[in-house]
């Protein structure tokens, strides 16, 4: 773990990724306002004791909408990585590691995938099945499969003919063996940094719905959802359009920050060996 | 004395090809790499099979389709009565169990995100899992079998937490032999186990392989391309030329009377440690190279290259014939039959006429 933070990428990711979390953790703990409480003789209030964030055009609490919304946005990126993991690692493994026919059946599904503009699945999907957090869910992981398993498909076609891999299998490993344990141990670093980074992808690409309006719907908050709302309101109170959008910064940074700073140390101890 | 001991394993006409594909989507198949193409030979318990050749006449595919890393493509390989080439899954795990293999490069041959420890009790641990050991071994009784192995292989055993990484050469070959010896196996395939070593250490770890050998009795194949190492360490050795073994003989014999062209050039090539004897060395210098194994040859492989071809050799393969006393040679020139005086013609003719005849 020291590696990880002697590097300047992986600590500043960690810095604010650590800062969301403790918001987030904090709206568990203690929500100043409940969300949707509407006063509308104190809208767009300004940043005060009562109101640290101020508040929103309905007079809603900035700071409590977004430590849920930011909740949504980590939980929503989570779940797509942990989806776009378990499915498109075994896909890009079992690939990689056996080749042939297999391999050409799975490369061009996936190639499919990959040519499929992410965006537009999501469009469809949500128009077709309405916008619930689950559609968003499904359509993201949809379109985060292909890097899982390009990342994994490459790490198994590395290692399978590797003298040490040929070893363990004349000592008798099962080919489950030596996938799970010996060659995952070799690119689970990788996939790290592709988990790092689809989970900033799938948490802008959240926004991104959200702000179109197809994304998590009012009134629950949501981080791209408040940046449209607020854009009316950009000169009478640009913190309403900049807090929310600094909070997604934040997020989207701190993913990115931490995969590379997870791939520079991949590399040296790669290099090191 | 060697008639007497047991015949371990047996291997008859091994052929391993490795496709070559046009790759893309048709992916057609327009041609094989003959690596092994028909190779028989037998091991004895106890003893140790060294196998010469220069680099890609197939020594080290051999090993590895005898222990099954490839399957072979035909042929057949038998370890106690089991052909391991049709062998299922289980049993060929259970036979692995007493073929090991120690491998050529000890850098990458070692997984260098293990530890030592996880390393050589990785058979164990395997084994055991599947409930293959002779009786379940607890976590402490794999941990002292490690602490031992380390020690019989002249390793510290505090050194049991490091990385491959953090070794020398001798000492990571070293970690491969224990790992090797994890599992108590009967014979041992040596894919050229000092070739990447110091000269120094290279006779540290031929020492120890020959203690080894004396205390566990332990057979092994060992392959090299240093003849002096081949001589030091093997009671019997077979040379291979182009995916073929051209002669096979005991050690002492083959070293005296090398009877093939291809293993009397190669003999002439290796220096004498002796200025006097070495000022006066006769080489014999090979012309050419390897020709490439992707064609089938219509005669001898070595025919190309040869200072002693005939025009017979050109368009017949030559069978395997036995000069007594276990030397046996693959070589025209040491049938009854004396061709030297058949003419290009002639020879041709009777390639066609037995072609023919097949047909």
């Amino acid at each position: 773990m020291k590696k990880y933070f002697k590097n300047k990428s992986f600590l500043f990711g960690f810095i604010f990724l650590t800062f969301i979390l403790l918001i987030v953790i904090w709206g568990y703990i203690n929500l100043p306002y409940d969300i949707n409480e509407v006063n509308i003789k104190d809208k767009l209030a300004p940043f005060s004791k009562e109101h640290i964030l101020g508040t929103d055009h309905l007079g809603r609490d900035i700071l409590s909408r977004i430590m849920i919304g930011s909740r949504l946005s980590i939980s929503i990126g989570f779940y797509v990585v942990l989806f776009g993991f378990l499915i498109g690692v075994p896909i890009g493994a079992i690939s990689g590691y056996f080749g042939g026919f297999i391999d050409e059946i799975i490369k061009k599904i996936i190639d499919t995938l990959m040519a499929f503009p992410g965006v537009l699945i999501a469009l469809m999907l949500i128009a077709v099945f309405g916008s619930t957090s689950t559609n968003i869910i499904i359509a993201l992981t949809i379109m985060s499969i292909p890097r899982f398993s390009r990342i994994a498909r490459g790490g198994y076609y590395t290692y399978r003919e590797s003298p040490f891999i040929l070893a363990t299998k004349a000592r008798g490993a099962s080919t489950f063996r030596i996938m799970i344990i010996h060659i995952f141990n070799h690119v689970y670093g990788d996939l790290l940094v592709t988990a790092s980074l689809t989970f900033a992808s799938a948490v802008l690409s959240e926004a991104g719905l959200s702000y179109l309006g197809l994304g998590i719907q009012p009134p629950n908050p949501s981080l791209g959802k408040m940046v449209s709302d607020s854009q009316a309101y950009i000169l009478q109170k640009p913190s309403y359009v900049i807090v929310p959008a600094l909070f997604i910064i934040i997020v989207v940074m701190g993913f990115n920050l931490l995969g590379d700073g997870i791939n520079k140390v991949v590399e040296e101890e790669r290099e090191n060996e | 004395m060697s008639n007497e001991k047991k015949t371990l394993l047996v291997v008859k006409d091994l052929k391993q090809h490795f496709p070559i594909k046009t790759g893309g989507l048709l992916n057609k198949k327009i041609g094989a790499i003959r690596a092994v193409d028909g190779i028989s030979f037998e091991v004895k318990e106890g003893e140790t099979l060294g196998i010469v050749g220069e680099s890609g006449c197939g020594k080290s595919t051999t090993v590895r389709s005898i222990a099954q890393l490839y399957r072979p493509t035909s042929g057949d390989v038998i370890f106690e009565g089991l052909n391991l080439c049709e062998a299922k899954e289980k049993e060929l795990v259970l036979a692995r169990r007493n073929i090991q293999m120690i491998f050529q490069d000890p850098y990458a041959s070692l997984d260098p995100r293990m530890t030592v420890r996880s390393i050589i009790s990785e058979p164990l641990v395997v084994f055991n899992k599947r409930g293959l050991l002779d009786k379940k071994l607890t976590k402490l009784e794999i941990e002292e079998e490690v602490e031992r192995l380390m020690e019989r292989v002249g390793l510290n055993k505090a050194f049991k937490n490091r990385y491959p990484h953090e070794f020398s050469g001798g000492q990571r070959q070293r970690i491969g032999i224990a790992r090797a010896l994890a599992l108590n196996p009967r014979i041992i395939l040596a894919d050229e186990p000092v070739s990447a070593l110091d000269v120094s250490i290279q006779a540290q770890i031929l020492n120890l392989l020959n203690e080894l050998q004396k205390e566990l009795n332990l057979t092994y194949i060992f392959i090299a391309h240093d003849l002096a190492v081949i001589q030091h360490i093997s009671t019997r050795v077979a040379v291979m030329y182009l995916g073929k073994i051209v002669e096979l003989a005991d050690s002492a014999d083959l070293y005296d009377n090398p009877a093939h062209p291809y293993t009397q050039a190669l003999l002439s090539a290796a220096p004498i440690p002796d200025p006097e004897i070495e000022r006066k060395r006769q080489r014999i210098i090979l012309t050419g190279d390897v020709p490439s194994p992707d064609k089938i040859q219509p005669g001898c492989y070595f025919q190309a290259r040869c200072p002693k071809r005939m025009p017979w050799c050109t368009c017949h393969v030559p069978p395997t014939f036995d000069l007594g006393n276990n030397h046996k040679v693959a070589c025209w020139l040491y049938d009854e039959k004396d061709y030297s005086k058949i003419s290009k013609e002639e020879a041709q003719a009777d390639a066609d006429k037995n072609k023919t005849e097949v047909k």
